[in-house]
């Protein structure tokens, strides 16, 4: 009895059958192979259901008019948890959510993928949330702000029970074409092309539940809208990736006040083998202004003032190392980011407006490994960070973070994971926040 | 591709250099960094005249006064009126939190540059307290 093992390619299926005494090299052999058609996959294989909608709707032929309505896969996932804040220092303790345990309704993503024809694709990534209800902000001295959406719901057959308003937050919105797995072009709204977990990002797929303080900082965007071109090449075991965009950059709004756009890029080099190793590099650069209206009465009528408010030059470049051997995942990140204001327009410290954030360079870095036994996968985190400057909630220090996840079936795992802080703000020095986080997570 | 490796592993190392620099000028034209911001600088002092006391540290003298206790940020004061328990080289108020009957002694008009905060302090605006209040030096 032979068992075969089927992968789809690019370029069509093939099968290999492995005879029952197949040999470790015979079965290294096929690994590599499935690991380099996995590669040449990945850009087509963004979404589970994409080859089933293109199968659906196929190609036009030559004198065919548009007889299907495109079709739109919908997936997702859902995380919930439990979770808690604690420390000692009273101003930290009121800057958070909830120092108390608290049950949390987390991410619930869905994604619109739409395929009209195998090159063309729109996709819509959507979290569903209870925000903003709830939230407080701490913007100044004197009570903080809790938002409450609660409103009457007056349509309702009783008249008077109470609803909750939440919000749909866009976490990506973007239009692809592509000539094959080499080269696509992206445009809308994207996520910024930057190392290892904002390109991952969903709870399902990420190792540990903490968001490198990079991304919390916003020291690099997330997202950007603009223009992404991006690509692979494949050559034995060896992968050759490559992003360049063209993008507003950071922004006070959604559009950019400067005609100079942003500019970025990520390279990345992986090795498929027993040990597979990617090597990736990303870069940005851009500048950001503010202004403010102001409608006056002058002598010839009404008039607009329009000034500037604050403007900066930002550099930021990175590097990221992931590594896979067996069970084990070793990520890492290095971030730098250059910050120079212009003369004038330092931008003004938000709770303190009497001063302005210095130019500096930010210095982020984090690095975790995990190892997996069947269900079974513990994690050891560690992060460090130094902003040069004393501007944010958390502008520097390290955390400790020991975890677990439990990856109960192929589409459902729980995560447990506890953090320790030691961080300097804005508010406090030497601050020790700790943090239990825990995620039900489903995708489907 | 060995090339490929090459320029990665160049610019890894260049953001490890790279981070120890700072910028060598962290601060607009009339400030000063500070602990992590950038303040106001104080405005230039008028020339001492000649009679006036050698000392200038602290409004405390170093011979017969040496006993006085020395005057400076965060010096422990109850007089929120006429502040005359922070008068100073460099403290001119007694800043009383609402509530409190012993406050700490600081220094006002750090916006415009007649005076700078020392580190671990931080120019705030007071008139948030009490309406009218100056901007003002306080401990965060």
């Amino acid at each position: 009895m032979a068992f075969g093992l089927v992968a789809g390619g690019g370029g069509g299926a093939f099968a290999q059958e492995i005879a029952p005494k197949a040999s470790v090299e015979d079965l290294r052999r096929v690994v590599k192979d499935l690991q380099r058609t996995v590669a040449d996959q990945a850009a087509l294989l963004d979404a589970s259901m994409a080859s089933q909608v293109e199968e659906q709707v196929g190609d036009l032929k030559q004198g065919e008019t548009e007889l299907h309505k495109s079709a739109v896969a919908v997936y997702g996932f859902m995380d919930m948890g439990l979770q808690r804040y604690s420390t000692d220092n009273r101003l930290v303790k009121g800057l958070v959510a909830s120092s108390e345990s608290t049950f949390v309704s987390g991410n619930t993503n869905l994604y619109f993928d739409a395929r009209p024809r195998p090159n063309w694709r729109a996709l819509l990534e959507t979290r569903l949330s209870l925000h903003p209800h709830g939230n407080t902000v701490v913007g100044g001295i004197g009570p903080a702000l809790k938002q409450d959406t609660s409103i009457i719901d007056y349509t309702s057959a009783s008249g008077r029970n109470i609803i909750r308003l939440g919000s749909v937050i866009i976490e990506r919105a973007v239009l692809e074409w592509q000539y094959d797995s080499r080269l696509t072009v992206q445009a809308g709204y994207f996520l910024t092309p930057w190392g290892i977990w904002n390109i991952d990002h969903g709870t399902p797929t990420l190792i540990s539940l903490i968001m490198p303080s990079f991304l919390l900082n916003e020291a690099i965007l997330r997202q950007q809208t603009g223009v992404n071109v991006f690509g692979r090449l494949t050559k034995e075991n060896w992968t050759f990736g490559y992003f360049a965009y063209v993008s507003n950059g950071r922004t006070a709004g959604q559009t950019d006040y400067t005609d100079a756009k942003s500019v970025g890029g990520r390279l990345t080099v992986s090795q498929y083998g027993p040990v597979t190793t990617t090597l990736g590099t990303s870069m940005f650069h851009g500048g950001t202004e503010d202004e403010r209206r102001t409608l006056r009465l002058a002598s010839t009528g009404l008039d607009i003032d329009i000034a500037p408010t604050y403007a900066f030059d930002e550099t930021s470049i990175g590097v990221d190392l992931s590594i896979d051997w067996r069970g084990l995942r070793v990520r890492t990140e290095g971030v730098a980011r250059a910050v120079n204001q212009k003369p004038g327009l330092y931008r003004p410290v938000q709770i303190n407006p009497a001063a302005t954030e210095p130019n500096r360079t930010e210095l982020y870095v984090y690095g975790l490994a995990a190892y997996r036994w069947n269900w079974f996968e513990p994690l050891l985190y560690a992060e460090y960070i130094d902003a040069h400057k004393r501007t944010d909630l958390i502008d520097k220090g390290y955390g400790l973070s020991v975890g677990v996840n439990l990856h109960l079936s192929q589409v459902s795992q729980i995560r447990l994971q506890g953090v320790r802080t030691k961080l300097d703000s804005v508010y406090a020095k030497d601050v020790q926040l700790d943090l239990f986080m825990s995620r039900y997570v489903v995708s489907f | 591709m060995k090339h490929a490796l090459q320029f990665m592993i160049q610019t890894a190392v260049a953001v490890v250099l790279s981070t120890g620099c700072q910028p060598d000028s962290q601060c607009d034209v009339g400030y000063l960094f500070n602990d992590g911001q950038c303040l106001r600088a104080p405005a230039p002092r008028p020339p001492a005249s000649p009679d006036a006391s050698a000392d200038d540290g602290g409004g405390v003298g170093d011979g017969a006064a040496s006993d006085v206790k020395k005057i400076t940020f965060g010096t422990p004061c109850t007089d929120g009126v006429n502040h005359s328990d922070c008068q100073s080289a460099t403290t001119t108020v007694c800043l009383i939190a609402p509530g409190d009957s012993v406050g700490q002694c600081s220094a006002v008009g750090c916006n415009t540059g007649v005076s700078t905060c020392p580190m671990g302090w931080s120019c705030f605006d007071l008139s948030l307290f009490q309406p009218g209040a100056p901007y003002g030096c306080v401990p965060f």
